[in-house]
């Protein structure tokens, strides 16, 4: 009896933990596809709200914040008022303080803050003294940390071609840092799920970019 | 644990929660995270504010609200019914969001929305400016292109009618002294303030004391770094050293002009004995009291000197020297809380103090100003899109003006004391559907005049859609007499000012488009006898005058190719009858037409941004002695090209700009006026000199460089 009530009693925590992972996993996916398919700046803010509903049940899991994190920055960038673009990165900064305060060795989440950096001087352009250094600062920390991150030397390597020459950036510099997220994006592979992907694409097309201005 | 008593239930135990996430005052909140803490259920709010979700959880549970930015709220919540519906106000928390609306389109009655805003590298980049805040406001719209005097001319306005405020508080001498038809400069570095707001008119009652136009300056919170700054320019040289620690901060700068090395290179028209020269120190500081507590102290002091050369209007032929010098003190002081009760509270306190002694051969004219100002305003947004704001202040203003010459060779000194109390309350109010209006009482006191005015302002905007509105103004303006004349007779009455204006403007994107249509009417104005300006008898408030026209603006940011351009319209038809006119007239200082042209292009790989400007005004009227009619000459058209070029380097690993400029490329010779001679020549005719800039020219180089 004893057993068969042990066993009971185990098959329900078995259930209700798997259950929750199932929650979580079934959260996660119809969040995404969402996420995928949304092209406004209001459904990207309420899905950074449904992504922070979930980071706070998963509040050891940091891909949940990431991708609420992520979602704010679409809105972000899709949002074309200035003003207002410049009020969403606040809400952005806030929520890359908390959560790289509490994950502070997550470089997907570094990548998200030099990311928002890039989004700050797309406004202002005479902002880049100030975010660009900060940027680049940022991404070789994170580069040290995690080698094996595809998108800390793809931005890294953005981040670099963008800066000049005299300030010491240019093609040249950013060349091998393009080339190694090349190598990273088709090498790595990880297998925890909604791992952030991003990046293949436009990293192979900077590096075409550089080339051909190397070439010249 | 839960999982599987959910199989058990039936069906029908589900709940239904649902409703809306607001501010305390009503504006709703999107993205808002709404969940049943530890679990899976919840949702987050739409562009409504509003959330709904379904729970098969039953029991007591806690729902969590939580917005970025804001304090969280949890809620008690037992899910034994079939329906919840719960509405919750969420507190702000982080201050930098404190003036947002998060829903798309959002628009106000506010200056903010009616005025124009320019950043100081807007300023510092226009190439008619050399780096003056006033010579960028010029480029406005409403704004008059006045040559020969660098001080803001508005809708028809004098100088005196545009004030300056920082942080709140008066300014009584925004601009450097200088010799007539000489132009003055603002006295204030751009880089100080991270928000420059100019309302041409209609603004809100929390200022007074101006008939035209404010000009509302911030200044910067708190530096971002510690650095070092060394400026040298072909007129002098800037040393300037920023210290910040985590809550404290510290500025000392100093500034040093002389403009006689470059007379000898690039030689003036205009024959000076001694060539400008000034000194001038900067402190600033802030401290960071508390959480919301914040405190900003600036003080300011210089010394200016020039000496020239006039023709003397009483014998042709001869001239006389005309000598100049300044010393002014300012110092402002301004502390901000915002309270736990979401009560803002702005106090401050400002002294002026300066002295100009002019020295006009045989004649000297010294005038001493001692000034002082009180404020204290707090604001608070209420409820349901309405927000407060009243507050006082108080102006204790002492001009003392000593002429000694010829006439007088004992001296004799004319003095007065004034005092302006003022308070004014003013509400900013959400309409239903797509109104917003501003309404404001502002009350002030002349002491010395006896006299106390109530201004209403109001404006009403109404929004078209997501990118423009409509709105209309009306405001009464009060102002005490000119220093000049009050001196002779104390009790002249407050100079009044009604505006009428209507306003469309567009906003989206990088696209900016404005049309204004004004009228102002003016009242109490002062007249004299110009033959005999020391009687007091002769003075009286019995001046009218007008003003109507239309102001067009358009900004815009090519992106593509790296380039922000804006042009401004100004038609203006403008009479007076004050001073010393003897009839109704338009003023000289008045074009009927202004067109200004700004374009930057950014070029990334020189690094280097390209700058052009074109000022066009349409002529002045000025009066001539030979002419019948009074005031019914017109000087040629204004024109002016000026190019700039900024280049961004680096020095030792500083960051550094090298900065050229040239204004008035083209040549082109602009005549502002005439000064006749007091008696005709022998064939009865009187002749004149023409009133014209110092050099036809201006070449600035420059290079500023930031230590960090």
């Amino acid at each position: 009896m004893r057993i068969v009530i042990l066993t009971f009693v185990a098959s329900l925590l078995y259930l209700s933990v798997s259950a929750q992972n199932e929650k979580y996993l079934e959260s996660m996916k119809t969040n995404i596809e969402q996420y995928s398919n949304a092209n406004d700046v209001n459904t990207f803010q309420m899905l950074s709200g449904k992504f922070e509903g979930i980071a706070r049940v998963e509040s050891e899991n940091w891909i949940p914040a990431y991708y609420s994190i992520q979602s704010l920055l679409e809105a972000a960038i899709k949002e074309e008022d200035l003003d207002q673009k410049d009020l969403i990165l606040d809400k952005v900064q806030i929520l890359l303080d908390k959560y790289s305060e509490k994950f502070p060795k997550e470089t997907e989440i570094m990548v998200l803050q030099a990311y928002s950096y890039q989004i700050r001087m797309s406004i202002d352009n005479m902002k880049t003294m100030i975010y660009g250094p900060k940027a680049t600062k940022l991404l070789q920390n994170a580069v040290e940390l995690n080698p094996k991150n595809p998108r800390c030397q793809y931005l890294l390597g953005m981040n670099i071609y963008y800066t000049p020459k005299m300030f010491g950036g240019g093609a040249e510099k950013a060349l091998e840092h393009l080339q190694k997220a090349k190598e990273l994006y088709e090498s790595v592979v990880i297998d925890i799920p909604f791992y952030p992907e991003w990046g293949e694409e436009d990293n192979s097309e900077l590096l075409k970019s550089c080339e051909s201005a190397l070439a010249q | 644990m839960v999982g599987l008593f959910f199989i058990i239930y039936t069906i029908k135990g589900q709940t239904l929660i649902s409703g809306k996430v607001t501010e305390r005052d009503g504006s709703i909140l999107l993205g808002a995270t709404v969940f049943l803490e530890g679990t899976y259920d919840g949702a987050s709010t739409n562009e409504k504010g509003e959330y709904e979700f379904t729970t098969y959880n039953k029991g007591k549970f806690t729902l969590l609200f939580s917005y970025v930015g804001y304090f969280e709220e949890r809620v008690e919540v037992d899910l034994n019914e079939e329906r919840i519906e719960l509405n919750i106000k969420l507190k702000i928390e982080s201050k930098e969001l404190n003036s947002v609306i998060f829903t798309a389109g959002s628009f106000e009655a506010s200056d903010k929305k009616k005025g124009v805003t320019l950043k100081p590298l807007d300023i510092v980049t226009t190439p008619s400016a050399n780096g003056d805040l006033y010579g960028a406001l010029r480029t406005l719209p409403g704004v008059q292109t006045v040559g020969e005097d660098g001080r803001l001319f508005v809708r028809g306005g004098e100088s005196y009618e545009s004030k300056t405020f920082i942080d709140g508080m008066l300014v009584q001498k925004p601009y450097s002294s200088s010799t007539p038809d000489i132009p003055s400069s603002g006295r204030f570095n751009p880089f100080l303030f991270n928000g420059t707001l100019f309302s041409s008119g209609g603004y809100s009652a929390e200022y007074g004391q101006a008939m035209s136009s404010a000009l509302i300056l911030q200044t910067n919170a708190f530096p971002e770094q510690s650095s070092t700054s060394v400026s040298v320019l072909s007129v002098g040289a800037s040393l300037g050293y920023t210290k910040k620690w985590d809550n404290t901060s510290f500025s000392l700068n100093y500034d040093y002009v002389n403009l006689h090395p470059y007379y000898s290179i690039v030689k003036p028209d205009l024959s000076w004995n001694k060539a400008p020269e000034k000194h001038a120190g900067l402190l600033t500081a802030r401290k960071r009291v508390s959480k919301n507590g914040l405190i900003k102290f600036m003080a300011t002091a210089s010394r200016n000197l020039s000496g020239i050369e006039y023709p003397d209007y009483n014998e042709v032929g001869k001239t006389v020297g005309v000598d100049l010098f300044n010393d002014n003190f300012y110092m402002n002081t301004t502390f901000t809380n915002q309270f736990k009760n979401e009560w803002l509270l702005k106090a401050g306190i400002s002294y002026t103090y300066n002295i100009d002694k002019l020295n006009y051969g045989t004649e000297n004219l010294d005038d001493k100003l001692n000034s002082s100002q009180v404020r204290i305003v707090a604001s608070k947004k209420l409820f349901n899109g309405v927000n407060l704001k009243f507050g006082g202040d108080y102006i204790y203003h002492s001009f003392s003006s000593y002429y000694s010459g010829v006439v007088q060779p004992n001296g004799v000194e004319l003095k007065f004391q004034n005092q302006i109390p003022a308070l004014f309350i003013e509400s900013e109010i959400q309409l239903p559907k797509k109104f917003a209006a501003r309404v404001g009482l502002r009350g002030e006191y002349s002491d010395l005049s006896d006299e106390f005015k109530i201004s209403p302002r109001l404006s009403l905007a109404y929004k078209l859609n997501l990118s423009s509105q409509l709105s209309i103004a009306y405001g009464d303006f009060y102002q005490t007499a000119q220093e000049e004349y009050l001196k002779y007779k104390n009790s002249l009455k407050l100079e009044a000012a009604k505006h009428f204006i209507v306003n469309y403007q567009y906003k989206k994107a990088d696209n900016t488009f404005r049309i204004e249509a004004y009228r102002k009417n003016y009242t109490n104005l002062v007249k004299f006898d110009g033959a005999n300006l020391h009687d007091a008898s002769t003075y009286n408030n019995e001046g009218k005058g007008y003003a109507t026209g239309v102001d067009v603006f358009w900004r815009s940011n090519l992106r593509k190719w790296n380039l922000k351009y804006w042009i401004s319209y100004s038609y203006i038809d403008s009479k007076r009858n004050y001073r010393d006119f003897l009839t109704t007239a338009q003023p000289t200082f008045i074009s009927n037409q202004n067109v200004s042209i700004v374009a930057k292009k950014w070029v990334n790989a020189l690094q280097t941004q390209f700058g052009l400007s074109y000022t066009y005004a349409s002529g002045r009227t000025y009066y001539n002695p030979n002419s019948s009619d009074f005031l019914n000459d017109r000087t040629g058209d204004y024109n002016n090209l000026c190019v700039n070029v900024s280049y961004l380097t680096q020095i030792g690993g500083n960051f550094t700009i090298v900065y050229f400029s040239v204004s008035n490329v083209l040549g082109s010779k602009n005549v502002y006026g005439y000064h006749f001679y007091n008696t005709p020549n022998n064939d009865g005719v009187y002749e004149s000199t023409e009133i014209i800039s110092n050099q036809k020219r201006f070449f600035l180089l420059a290079l500023f460089l930031t230590i960090k």
